[in-house]
């Protein structure tokens, strides 16, 4: 057994629709898949083989994509399918988002630079001693712009910052997957997403 | 098993505020070294902390001392022997369970009510109350490490009175000096400390056997697609004797530092390791038991089992524990 066998580490998330009218409408409430990087993680941070710093380790980011699956929601999944790819599709013209950029761990390290929003850390939360909530709000004029017209919204992960300490690029790790009923986005409305993750 | 109080490490790392690295006096907390695996501990059932060595005082003779209840021959004990002539008595553990935040739940109080009664500290696994001034005089029935410098053990036969030791009662005796005290890496509560190294530091000097700066992490070179992270450490013949002469191992348990302790009682980081006063809170992360006794060793016709341990210069010098944690 391992340590997610244990301790029996889970997520939940929902997404809610936040209207002009400050109306909030639930409109996905599911569990999520906490995929094998959270364990690549885990294991650099135990072995005392990464970064010295807990910074990171700690989830600060996030991707949002366009072409996720049902298929991809099982712990070997270390990639989005269809990552929003550059800055202007996170925050557009005028969007709220703080677009990131880095490599990633994607079971080897890839040196392609991906893009990334933050989770600011005051969107992050500890309710009870072994849950951490991760609160990301997707404003009214951030992810409109995306690759074609036709493209919805429809999967989300989270992302470690950089355990395995790389330089002077960090490269960010996915720990928890999600596909949603797909979403598309207009400037109507924002989207938030609670993401709970149990320990 | 991981504990629960695991989980509640991860969420503290998940969820230190960055802000604090901006504070010079405050930035230390984000040091990794705050929260991973910082000791090892070793655990026994909680009716052991009254019975084999604990039982027996006697100032006079300042000697561990045990009684054998194994034919007297063969100058043997081991702890299920005593089980065997104590029919309340099965040496079992509590079961382990995720809510468990030490490793025996019940109380592990030692008190000796005959000749001069005294109690020891309650950890909840083998404390190491040589190295305390307070218990000087009867350390040697509190347990669970001989110092440095040595102790006398004496087995002796069931016959045997604390308050008259007779010399036709002695089986066998020697003297133990346990290299935890030797290198300073056991505090007084009984947390081995971990070797301050990285990784791959921790994997070389495992294959060298370096183990007197403490445990381990024995990282191997595939590790990281395996996510075993693999913890050494090292239990000298001696040490190992006088455990089995408190009453074997059938507990270890893994810890981090308490981080929240520690910082609510005024401490700030780094919290250095210190045996002899040590600031250090732990936090139990993990907890293995054991229906047998670890030091477990049969006899052989008029070869014994004990005496294997505790010749440990001619014959048992050491014995290497290794702990992996799975995290994929």
């Amino acid at each position: 057994m391992n340590i997610f066998d244990y301790l029996n580490i889970n997520g939940h998330v929902t997404i809610h629709k936040l209207l002009g009218d400050g109306t909030e409408e639930l409109i996905y409430d599911d569990h999520n898949v906490i995929v094998s990087g959270m364990g690549v993680g885990l294991a650099s941070f135990f072995g005392v083989s990464g970064s010295t710093s807990i910074l990171d380790y700690q989830i600060d980011r996030f991707q949002i994509g366009v072409s996720g699956s049902e298929a991809r929601e099982i712990s070997s999944t270390n990639s989005l399918s269809g990552p929003l790819s550059s800055s202007f599709e996170y925050t557009g013209e005028d969007g709220e988002l703080f677009p990131l950029s880095a490599n990633q761990i994607k079971g080897t390290f890839d040196g392609n630079i991906s893009w990334y929003a933050a989770i600011p850390a005051h969107n992050v939360t500890k309710i009870g001693d072994s849950s951490v909530r991760y609160t990301i709000t997707i404003d009214k004029d951030s992810c409109n712009n995306l690759r074609a017209a036709t493209t919805y919204l429809n999967e989300v992960g989270l992302f470690m910052k950089n355990p395995l300490n790389t330089s002077p690029i960090p490269s960010p790790i996915l720990v928890a997957y999600k596909y949603f009923s797909p979403i598309r986005k207009t400037s109507d409305f924002a989207l938030v997403l609670r993401w709970t993750l149990n320990f | 098993m991981i504990v629960d109080k695991a989980g509640e490490v991860i969420v503290d790392i998940l969820t230190m505020s960055p802000s604090l690295a901006k504070i010079p006096s405050a930035s230390a907390i984000l040091d990794t070294s705050n929260y991973t695996f910082q000791a090892i501990s070793y655990g026994k059932d909680a009716l052991g902390f009254n019975y084999h060595a604990h039982a027996q005082y006697n100032p006079t003779l300042s000697a561990i001392v045990v009684k054998s209840y194994e034919a007297t021959s063969v100058s043997s004990y081991h702890s299920s022997a005593i089980a065997s002539a104590l029919y309340f008595y099965n040496l079992l553990p509590s079961y382990p369970d995720p809510l468990n935040t030490r490793l025996e739940p019940e109380s592990c109080l030692t008190f000796y009510s005959g000749l001069g009664s005294f109690s020891g500290l309650d950890i909840g696994h083998c404390a190491n109350h040589a190295i305390l001034s307070q218990y000087s005089s009867n350390y040697i029935t509190l347990g669970c490490f001989p110092p440095s410098g040595g102790v006398k053990y004496i087995v002796v036969n069931p016959s045997h009175d604390d308050s008259n030791f007779n010399q036709s009662n002695l089986i066998y005796s020697g003297t133990l000096s346990g290299n935890y005290n030797k290198y300073g890496l056991m505090d007084s509560s009984g947390f081995l400390t971990f070797a301050p190294l990285n990784g791959s530091q921790g994997n070389q000097n495992t294959a060298l056997l370096r183990f007197t700066s403490g445990v381990l992490i024995n990282l191997s070179p595939n590790f990281s697609s395996t996510g075993y992270v693999d913890i050494a450490w090292h239990l000298s013949g001696n040490d190992a004797a006088s455990l089995l002469l408190y009453g074997g191992i059938y507990q270890l348990g893994l810890w981090c530092l308490d981080i929240r302790a520690m910082l609510k009682e005024g401490h700030k980081p780094p919290f250095n390791f210190n045996p002899l006063n040590n600031i250090r809170k732990y936090r139990l992360f993990a907890k293995k038991t054991f229906s047998r006794d670890l030091l477990y060793l049969n006899d052989v016709a008029s070869f014994s089992g004990m005496k294997y341990l505790l010749e440990s210069s001619a014959l048992l010098q050491y014995l290497v524990y290794q702990w992996t944690i799975r995290f994929l």
